[in-house]
């Protein structure tokens, strides 16, 4: 559970500063990269042993 | 004999330096050669009056031993896949799909960041595998690559992302990664560890690491080397046609083809059919794509590329001289004895010792973790009883992704270079945001997470969870605002010197290794002020010795050693 | 102007000329642009061709000296798990299999190759479920050969020996290699 909540915060965190440094720093598109980043620290989750 | 070691470390170590700082001219492959038939001679002579001719004719075995044939077959049936993928159309059906997923609500941004982080969810054991085969793709973004999407500066902080995700994506591996090789170890006293005690740490703190190089290129490295990198950037009127529309035509075949990739990918990660090695895997993959899609085996292996894999077999081979004349043995005293230091103590010389692959990058990780991690293993209760277990696996945690990112920022055939390649960079060009991340970012969170999460999770008996959450929370929070603070700053500050450049990057690097430092001291001893001085101390060396070793200007020295005189 | 013409020399460097730099090698590189130096040419054709070599031999080497499982270790080193399940107390398996690859006996000696009773207990714990009792039996006989050949160095033998790292059906080969 823990594991989950940590993974989700720090996709979500990498998602906007990818997306910021990517140069797609308009809201919409902070918000895309923050979802994307939530999809990818999902995945890494579901990936690591509980 | 043990001399022997330490004037083999020196001659690798001034061999390297030179070539760093281009007083060597040649291709690195050439250097490591010959780095390794001096090492050997060295050895031999020493060997000779040692313990004969016998021991001598040995020789060549030993160093044979320093040859990882692990990365060197993933790199190439990375290459393979790469080719196939190629020729049967699969990149083709790869934009395809990745413009209906731009239309998606993650829209383009959501995808780009998905694919950054590609790697590490994917977490094949080396990431070269996935680099050599998705780089290609990346580079399509931009205008050479055809589709025009992103502008120059975003094709550098695309590709030099995602090369950082997949150069640290070989340490979380749960099929043969490097930190299999620390959770071996800690398997003595946690018992479930070899189940993958070290893999949240390294993934938790490569995700974060991966947006600070994101960051890092954009504010930092564009502004230090502005003409190292070859790429040109869209026209505006280009833009303004709305060329990005272009019409992709993607063969059935191609999506085929594409499909056999992920399907290999995920047969070699999850090994339903029983364990064997991804490399087989991923070559059966290729080989069902000749047959199912046609494709001529000379496509595939137009896919190959020798130079990285030589350059890598080069590195291996050096190191396995040092190996065998007792290089690496002298390493681990020198940093044990670091100890003794009077202002270092054992918190310093830990966050020293935590960061020497990224102060000593070799064009694999393993290559120095398989000499160290046995060394690291000894601090704890084992034999000198530095640390306790809990200490430990704190500190192979932040060792550990460390190590495993080293490849990345390595000028001697390590990974990062397939990045700079594909962004037509000068080598050295991600050095310092590579470096950066993985001293000031990385090794502080694992540390972090492993002390504050993990640990509960592999010895449940600690109940105070929330608060251990709020902890890591803050922690990471607070690293990587700092950092970010210290990137911008630096992006501020840079002008057209680059020896002011240069040395402002040093001070930053030395704030970000001090407070790496003291976190991790304060990781391992908690509120423990002598400690964390010394924590801090070792981090202000570490980071010293690693600021010292980012290039000052690419263009003039990097274009004179690569493209030869004539110009 | 000035900036402007140096600019333009530094890029130089464009993919659409870029040479061959050695057979096989793609004109379009991920790798940066590496070109001969006219006056290392050579150097670096031997250099190539030295790894190219060392290559060949650690891939070939196994295979005629009947151990090629060993090929596939990863090096991940997943197997010191083992830990206190190896009933004769070696840690360092993934040493004995390298060892075994390039047939480096010192190292085997060392880590403790010639005291594994081939009981498999480490194989369970490697990622891939290679054969290792199997790779290090083939070792030992190999090792074995050597000793009694004498092409194993004395000192090798006689720390092995002085650190009980000599299992019991070595010991007699290895007392005899030292009388
Ligand atoms: S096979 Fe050998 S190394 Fe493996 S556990 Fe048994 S005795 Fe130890
Ligand atoms: S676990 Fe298997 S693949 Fe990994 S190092 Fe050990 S023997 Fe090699």
């Amino acid at each position: 559970m823990l594991t989950w909540i940590t993974f989700l915060f720090v996709g979500t965190l990498s998602g906007v500063l990818i997306s910021w440094a990517l140069d797609m720093s308009s809201p919409k598109e902070l918000l895309q990269g923050a979802l994307g980043g939530l999809i990818a620290g999902f995945l890494m989750a579901a990936m690591l042993p509980h | 004999m043990e001399i022997l070691g330490y004037i083999t470390l020196s001659l690798f170590i001034g061999l390297m330096l030179l070539t760093l700082f281009g007083y060597i001219r040649t291709p690195v492959q050439t250097v490591l050669v010959l780095s390794t038939v001096l090492t050997l001679i060295i050895g031999a002579v020493f060997r000779y009056f040692d313990s004969g001719w016998n021991a001598v004719l040995l020789m060549p075995n030993e160093f044979l031993g320093g040859i990882i044939l692990h990365p060197i077959t993933a790199l190439l049936t990375g290459l393979f896949l790469a080719g196939g993928l190629k020729a049967s159309g699969g990149f083709e059906a790869l934009k395809k799909m990745l413009n209906y997923l731009r239309r998606s609500p993650i829209g383009l941004v959501g995808t780009l960041v998905i694919l950054i982080n590609l790697p590490v969810i994917a977490s094949l054991p080396c990431g070269r595998i996935l680099a050599a085969s998705l780089l290609p793709l990346l580079f399509t973004f931009g205008l050479e690559g055809g589709m025009g999407l992103l502008t120059k500066s975003q094709i550098i902080v695309l590709i030099g992302a995602f090369t950082r995700n997949a150069m640290g994506s070989c340490g979380p591996s749960p099929i043969g990664g490097v930190g299999q090789i620390g959770e071996g170890f800690l398997g003595s006293f946690f018992p479930t560890a070899s189940e993958g005690i070290l893999r949240a740490p390294q993934a938790f703190s490569l995700m974060l690491g991966t947006a600070v190089v994101a960051l890092f290129l954009k504010f930092v490295s564009k502004r230090f080397y502005p003409d190292d990198v070859a790429l040109r950037d869209v026209p505006p009127a280009w833009k303004a046609e709305g060329l990005r529309e272009a019409v992709i035509e993607a063969p059935a075949k191609g999506y085929l083809a594409l499909v056999i990739f992920v399907v290999s990918l995920l047969v070699s990660i999850f090994q339903p059919f029983g364990k064997m090695p991804v490399q087989t895997v991923l070559v059966g993959g290729a080989l069902v794509m000749v047959v199912a899609c046609r494709i001529r085996i000379n496509d595939l292996l137009d896919g190959i590329i020798l130079l990285p894999v030589t350059a890598m077999a080069a590195g291996f081979l050096a190191a396995g001289a040092l190996a065998a004349t007792g290089g690496f043995d002298a390493l681990g005293v020198i940093l044990n004895s670091l100890v003794r230091v009077p202002f270092l103590g054992i918190a310093g010389m830990l966050a020293i010792f935590v960061q020497f692959q990224t102060i000593l990058p070799l064009s694999c990780s393993r290559i120095l973790t398989a000499a160290l991690v046995p060394v690291l293993y000894l601090f704890g209760p084992a034999k000198f009883g530095f640390l306790d277990w809990s200490q430990l696996a704190v500190v192979m945690a932040a060792y550990m992704i460390n190590a495993t990112t080293s490849c990345g920022p390595s000028p001697l055939g390590g990974g990062g270079m397939m990045g700079e390649g594909t962004m037509r960079a000068e080598t050295g060009f991600i050095k310092g945001a590579y470096t950066f991340s993985s001293m000031a970012i990385m090794a502080p969170l694992a540390a972090i997470y492993m002390k504050f999460l993990n640990l509960s999770v592999f010895q449940p008996s600690n109940p105070d969870f929330v608060r251990d959450i709020v902890t890591i929370g803050e922690f990471t929070l607070v690293v990587a605002v700092a950092n970010i603070l210290f990137i911008a700053v630096m992006g501020r500050l840079a002008g057209t010197n680059a020896s002011t450049n240069w040395f402002i990057q040093l001070v930053v690097f030395l704030a970000g290794g001090a407070i790496a430092g003291g976190i991790l001291a304060f990781a391992l001893f908690e509120q423990n002020f002598a400690l964390i001085t010394q924590g801090v101390a070792g981090g202000l060396i570490a980071a010293a010795l690693i600021a010292l070793m980012v290039p000052r200007t690419l263009s003039r020295r990097m274009t004179a050693t690569l493209t030869g005189p004539e110009m | 102007m000035d900036s402007e013409k140096e600019r333009e020399i530094k890029h130089q460097r464009k993919d659409t000329e870029q040479p061959l730099v050695l057979p096989g090698i793609h004109r379009y590189q991920f790798f940066t642009n590496l070109k001969d130096r006219g006056w290392t040419k050579n150097l670096d054709r031997a250099a190539v061709f030295g790894i190219v070599a060392a290559l060949a031999a650690t891939v070939i080497k196994p295979l005629t000296k009947g151990n090629p499982a060993t090929i596939y270790c990863y090096e991940c080193r997943a197997c010191y798990a083992t830990q206190d399940r190896c009933p004769v107390g070696i840690t360092f398996q993934a040493e004995l299999v390298v060892a075994g690859r390039v047939g480096d006996y010192d190292r085997f000696i060392r880590s403790g190759g010639l005291k594994c009773i081939r009981c498999g207990n480490c194989q369970s714990y490697c990622v891939q479920y290679l054969p290792l009792p199997v790779m290090f039996a083939a070792m030992q006989e190999d090792t074995r050969r050597a000793i009694k050949k004498g092409i194993v160095p004395r000192c090798s033998l006689e720390s092995a020996m002085t650190y009980g790292l000599v299992g019991k059906e070595f010991i007699d080969d290895v007392v005899r290699a030292l009388a």
